[in-house]
This record gives C-alpha cells, sequence and structure tokens, in this order.
C-alpha cells in the first residue's frame, strides 16, 4: 500500500466550528438488510479509465441521501467496491477522505492490500463536492491536461456508501442528531449522536413519509447536486402526479430540504446569530465590492477573484482569462463569504459562456 | 408589536412606493430604516445557496461598536459628553440625514449605504475636541458629498474623512486652530462627565516637540492624558479596538503592522544618522494620530491596495512619509498627509502588481 503524506485544503470553512462535533456512539438494536450489487452498473468506468478519484469526505450534513430514497435503505458495500476497484490494475486509485473517520481509512488499509489505491485523509472544508477542487489537489496544478483519462467519483456521504443501512432520526425542536447506521464490520447498528449547532434540512424520515406534503409547503425549497454547487428542483418536475422513482438521477444526489427564510426577522443583525437556522435568506442587502479581500482568502484554487470580477464587469475578458478566469471551480465560496452580497459565481459563469463562444461554462 | 411594527413599516412603504413624490424623498430613507429593523426577504435564486450571516451591516457596524466603545467612550470621559454628543450628532445630522439622503433623492437612489455611518462617526474624532459644530457638520458634509461624487462606497480614491479634515484644516485653519483642549484625568464627577475640564487651549504634544523640543512622557500619551484630538488621546484603548478589528478581519492587519513598523524603523534610523529635529521611535510611535490613523484611517479597504504585496508597500511608505514630513513639514502632524498620499499610490500599485502577477502566470503556464 502507497500512502502519499498528509494533504490540506486552504480555504473554506471548518466544518466541525459550523456543524458540531460527534459526542457519542453507541450500539443499538435494529433490522438487518443485506444485499449484494452488480458494481459495474452502479458505476460504470470507461474502458480507458486510467486514474480514479474517489471523494469521500462527508459533504452536507443532515442531508437526505437519495441512495435512501431510491433503494429503500440500501446502500452499497464500500469497502466491497474498494476491493473490486483495487482488482482493476489498469486503474490507478485516489480516495480523499475525512480525517475523522480514522477507523474507516484504517479498515481500507486492511481490506484493501493493493498498491493501486492512494489515501488521502483530509480535514473536511466546506464545499467539497467540487471535481475539481479535488482533482486540482491530488494533480497538483496541471491537472486539466491530466483529466483526461480520469473519472471523478463523488460518493456524496461516505457513512451511507459505506454503511448498509442509515435512518435518521430525531426531533425538530431539539439541536441534537442522532444518526443510526449500519457498521458493516460488526455487523450490529451503531447510533451517532452528533451536537448540531445549526439546524440543517429537514429530518428524512418526514421527507420519506410526505415528501409530496413538503411539495405544498412553500416554505422550503428543494436544492439538489448539492447547497453550493447545486440548482433547485421543483417536485413538480420530478413527481408531478405522485411519486415517481424513475425521475430521481444520481447526479440529483444530495437532496438538499431547507426553509426558504423569506420571513422579516427583528433586528436580523442582532438575532440571526441567536437562531441556529440555515436558510436561503441572502442575509442582507446588496452593495458594492468595498475590497474586503474575503473572497480571495477563502478561494481554494488560489484566484484574486476580486480582480477577475472587475475585469469581468469591465469587459476585459482576455485579461480575466489571463488571471485564472478558467481555474475557477465555481465551488460558491467567494459568493458565500461575500458581506456585499454579490453575485461572483454567476458573474464568473456568465463570462466563462462569453469567452468560451456561447458554449457551456466548465463544471 | 414587532409584528404590528413590521405591517406598519410594510404598509408604509407600499404608500411610498405607489406616490412618486414621496417614493422619490423618503424611499432611501424608509428601506434604510426597515432594512435596520426587519430582515430583507431576498433568498439566493442561484447557487450557493447558503450565505454567511455577516453582511454590509455587519461590516461597518462593528467598525462603529469598536469606535463607539474605544474612541468615543474615552472621549467622553476627558473630555465630557457635551463636548463629544453634540459633535458626534451634528456629523450624523449633517453627513447621512442632510447630504446623503440628499444626495440619494437627487440621484433617485434607491439605498443608503453603511459606510457613511463610518465616515461621519471617525469625523469628529479626528477634529480638536473645540471646534465649532458648524465646522464638524461642514467637514461630514463634505466628506460624504466627496464620496459621492466619486461614485458612492467602493469607488472613492481618497479616504473621504481624512479629505474633509486636510480641506478643513487648510481652508478654515482658524476655526480649528484655538479648539484643543486639555483631557480630565481624575476619578470622574457629575461635571467632569458633563465637560471635562474648564476649556484651556494647550498645544499638542507634537506642537510642543516641535517648537520647544519637550518629550512628553511615553505613558501619559499612551494613557491619554495629554492633548489632541477628540478620539485619539487615549491610545491603549485605540490599540485593543485596533487589534479587535484585525482579528475581525475588518481591517486588514499588514497595515497597521507595515505603518507603526517602518515608522518605528525609520525614526530609530534618521535618530541614529543624526538628523536633526527627530523625535525617538516610542515618541514618534505615540504621539498625534498615528494609532488611530494606522488602524481606523489607513485601513479603509477601499482606499488602499488590494494585493497583500500593494498593502506591505503601501504601509511602509506611509510609515516613512509620517517621519520624514514630520521632521522636515511645515505641520507638526503627518499622518493626515501621508495617508492621503499613499491612497494616490493604490492604483499604480495594483496596477503594477497586477500586470506582475499576470506575467508570472504567464510563464509558468
Amino acid at each position: 500500500m502507497i500512502k502519499k503524506p498528509l494533504w490540506k485544503m486552504s480555504g473554506g470553512c471548518d466544518l466541525k466550528k459550523e456543524f458540531g462535533e460527534i459526542i457519542e456512539t453507541s450500539f443499538i438494536d435494529l433490522p438487518i438488510v443485506k444485499e449484494s450489487r452488480d458494481y459495474n452498473k452502479i458505476f460504470p468506468l470507461k474502458k480507458d479509465t486510467r486514474e480514479l478519484i474517489i471523494n469521500a469526505v462527508v459533504t452536507d450534513p443532515l442531508d437526505v441521501s437519495l441512495e435512501t430514497l431510491l433503494l429503500n435503505g440500501r446502500s452499497i458495500c464500500f469497502i466491497e467496491w474498494l476491493i473490486w476497484l483495487g482488482a482493476q490494475h489498469t486503474i490507478k486509485t485516489h480516495i480523499v477522505i475525512d480525517k475523522e473517520y480514522g477507523h474507516i481509512i484504517n479498515l481500507i488499509n486492511e481490506k484493501t492490500d493493493i498498491c493501486h489505491i492512494h489515501i488521502y485523509p483530509v480535514t473536511a472544508k466546506y464545499p467539497q463536492d467540487n471535481a475539481k477542487i479535488i482533482a486540482k489537489t491530488v494533480f497538483g496544478k496541471h491537472f486539466p491536461n491530466l483529466l483526461e483519462k480520469t473519472e471523478i467519483i463523488h460518493i456524496r456521504d461516505l457513512i451511507r456508501a459505506f454503511y448498509k443501512n442509515e435512518a435518521l432520526i430525531g426531533k425538530n425542536d431539539e439541536d441534537i442528531v442522532s444518526i443510526a447506521i449500519w457498521n458493516d464490520i460488526s455487523d450490529r447498528w451503531e447510533k451517532i449522536i452528533r451536537r448540531g449547532k445549526q439546524k440543517f434540512g429537514v429530518w428524512s424520515d418526514d421527507v420519506l413519509n410526505g415528501w409530496l406534503n413538503y411539495a405544498q409547503n412553500h416554505n422550503y425549497r428543494f436544492i439538489a447536486g448539492g447547497l453550493m454547487t447545486g440548482r433547485e428542483i421543483t417536485p413538480e418536475e420530478i413527481a408531478p402526479k405522485e411519486f415517481d422513482i424513475t425521475k430521481i438521477t444520481l447526479e440529483m444526489s444530495p437532496i438538499v430540504i431547507i426553509p426558504r427564510g423569506d420571513t422579516r426577522d427583528f433586528l436580523p443583525n442582532f438575532t440571526k446569530r441567536l437562531i441556529p437556522c440555515v436558510t436561503t435568506n441572502l442575509c442582507g442587502e446588496k452593495r458594492e465590492c468595498i475590497n474586503c479581500n474575503w473572497c480571495d482568502e477563502v478561494c481554494p484554487m488560489k484566484l484574486c477573484v476580486k480582480n477577475i470580477y472587475e475585469s469581468i464587469r469591465q469587459e476585459r475578458f482576455k485579461e480575466a482569462e489571463r488571471l485564472g478566469l478558467f481555474e475557477c471551480v465555481e465551488c460558491g465560496l467567494c459568493d458565500y463569504k461575500c458581506p456585499a452580497k454579490i453575485e461572483i459565481m454567476e458573474t464568473i459563469r456568465k463570462a466563462k459562456k462569453i469567452v468560451s463562444g456561447g458554449g457551456e461554462s466548465n463544471d | 408589536m414587532i409584528k404590528f411594527v413590521s405591517n406598519l413599516s410594510r404598509k408604509t412603504g407600499e404608500i411610498i412606493e405607489k406616490n412618486r413624490v414621496a417614493n422619490t424623498l423618503f424611499f432611501a430613507l424608509w428601506k434604510a430604516t426597515d432594512t435596520l429593523l426587519f430582515q430583507p426577504i431576498d433568498v439566493a435564486k442561484k447557487a450557493p445557496f447558503v450565505r454567511s450571516k455577516i453582511d454590509m451591516k455587519d461590516f461597518m457596524g462593528l467598525v462603529v461598536g469598536v469606535l463607539a466603545v474605544f474612541s468615543v467612550l474615552p472621549a467622553i470621559y476627558f473630555f465630557g459628553w457635551q463636548t463629544v454628543i453634540p459633535r458626534i450628532a451634528i456629523s450624523f445630522i449633517c453627513g447621512v440625514f442632510i447630504v446623503d439622503v440628499g444626495w440619494a433623492i437627487l440621484t433617485k437612489e434607491k439605498d443608503i449605504n453603511e459606510g457613511a455611518f463610518v465616515t461621519c462617526l471617525l469625523i469628529p474624532l479626528i477634529f480638536p475636541p473645540l471646534t465649532p459644530l458648524w465646522v464638524i457638520g461642514l467637514a461630514s458634509a463634505i466628506a460624504i458629498l466627496v464620496r459621492n461624487i466619486f461614485g458612492g462606497v467602493g469607488k472613492n480614491i481618497w479616504n473621504p474623512a481624512l479629505l474633509a479634515r486636510l480641506i478643513i484644516f487648510t481652508g478654515f485653519a482658524i476655526f480649528v486652530a484655538s479648539g484643543w483642549k486639555e483631557p480630565f484625568w481624575e476619578i470622574p464627577t457629575q461635571d467632569s462627565l458633563r465637560y471635562g475640564v474648564d476649556a484651556i487651549t494647550s498645544a499638542t504634544p507634537l506642537t510642543q516637540f516641535k517648537e520647544t523640543g519637550q518629550i512628553a512622557s511615553s505613558l501619559d500619551l499612551l494613557l491619554g492624558k495629554t492633548s489632541g484630538c477628540l478620539g485619539e488621546t487615549c491610545r491603549i484603548s485605540l490599540l485593543i479596538g485596533g487589534v479587535i478589528l484585525c482579528l475581525a478581519k475588518i481591517a486588514n492587519w499588514r497595515i497597521p503592522v507595515s505603518i507603526l513598523g517602518s515608522v518605528a524603523l525609520f525614526s530609530y534610523l534618521f535618530n541614529f544618522w543624526g538628523i536633526e529635529n527627530i523625535a525617538p521611535p516610542t515618541f514618534q510611535l505615540l504621539s498625534g494620530g498615528l494609532i488611530f490613523g494606522a488602524f481606523f484611517m489607513a485601513t479603509d479597504p477601499v482606499t488602499v491596495p488590494y494585493s497583500q504585496l500593494g498593502k506591505w508597500i503601501f504601509g511602509i511608505l506611509c510609515g516613512l512619509l509620517i517621519v520624514f514630513l514630520r521632521v522636515f513639514g511645515p505641520f507638526p502632524e503627518a499622518v493626515m498627509f501621508s495617508i492621503l498620499i499613499m491612497n494616490l499610490a493604490k492604483i499604480p500599485l495594483d496596477w503594477t502588481i497586477k500586470q506582475f502577477a499576470l506575467r508570472v502566470r504567464k510563464e509558468v503556464n
């Protein structure tokens, strides 16, 4: 087993500070479901794939896994799949995995005794669900050239990929989340209690029981593909009359159901920090750029975001391209951090379309 | 009660929007009040769908808060609230409610920018304590007007508060020359908190040094026992406030570090080379408006270079200018001139560093 040294990603936010740490694990008794898989069909790889990057870093906590919705609570056995992958000798596999799950890393080391798998334990930063962030960091600066024979697979939630079954239990008015997961190694159900500092999304059992009821409730929005880089979907788009499972694709994973947040809260600048709830509210008004530098500090690609933005606004697209317009991976962190609520990512996306002659922007 | 106020505000907004004259006159003011009291209902339309909870009101509000605690409160102790509060009030009335709102009406803008509150709080703090009220009002009006003429917040070349100070100090010098006052420095009483010490005009430490070579005690300078502008005397509290702003990343730490570092370095070197009329480094660092200027004026992100290297160059050159002008210039204080001169250097510095970065990227790629 070849192991590369620890790799750190700069920029972003500390997930533990935002969403709390695991404070307790214990074993409980819940029913067991087992099923075998044809991995080639679940994650079909192209014939000439030489490099494979598996992003197994936890991204959106408390989201509803499509695996749970689509497969009636079953998910693949991650380790078995890795063993199968390792047997594909022509593919060099890189796994980026959360340092917090050290026991899983040890498990991968024990069970996949193949030198084609390289593991990168990282401290999770938010977001992690963007292919180019991972690829650039694994391959270094010149990753675009190496992407020709590389595929990137996201394991949206490692827990759900690794463990056989999962269920999300808890109460809406508490900030303590209990997650019951099946531990494939010990053949037992494991209960993890995470004290969340922020309420995030809604409980999956509510969604599983009443998907269409939430469609009627306009206070919630359905975001597919991650809150930072995804898109909004409407239940009508997926299930116009009844819940049609075939309309949901894996690319929509994860689906986060998040409060809209269009409420007139009193004295928001004082109270919004006391209310531990994440919504899609802009949390402020749009203003002009004041050169605060926060977008630069948070950019994982180390671009000079403000200069690119100014060049685009002044329609100096060639200069924007030279400053690294196409190196932007559209992670959305600059938008997230900007106190002036400027739509930087949308501006960059439009500029990419213009520069590439009206084609789709790189993603 | 909150729901009543919210509905009242919303209905007021609807009435104002429907009436053309009311819309022109009152919309900006109504929107500023409404968004201060209640959260705007705008949601993110595209990714990212979540945003940081810090907005421009928080950004500017923290600066106002730090100034209020670490500059205004000591000023009230030293000079009395009858000296401090009316000057702050007149600054806000003239700068925000007359000029900024008037500008929004004339140009049909929908927003009153939060930056005006920071500028209007800074103006009285950088003038002598006994500056006439009308001069303070005029200064804040000039600051906001000049900022708006240049394009508003984010587009001004010079620090608006310092530019207004320069105009007043050069064009209306006679009205500020006798505005100095000795600070109160004993156990506070009701009278002292009201109007400080009976008005005694006293030269500032820098003026005293320039005229007689007398150097004030470092402890006196640090604690605010010497005369100076309204908000710049208690340097220990200004240092604490400045560090808070740097830790909160509102102010970029590179600027005060480079300014103070280069003032210390160049005053030491000038002393070492035996240049006449040069004060020792500790006196240079603690006298005048250097601490206030380094943490609260020079860190205005709009008027300093954007790149980190540019900020270092800005700070070092600013410090050199301060020491140079204090020695060879006609005025005892030089922080204002140095910052304003270096604000001019922002655009060429940014452009040069950008061209250099572009060339490096081209060679690497």
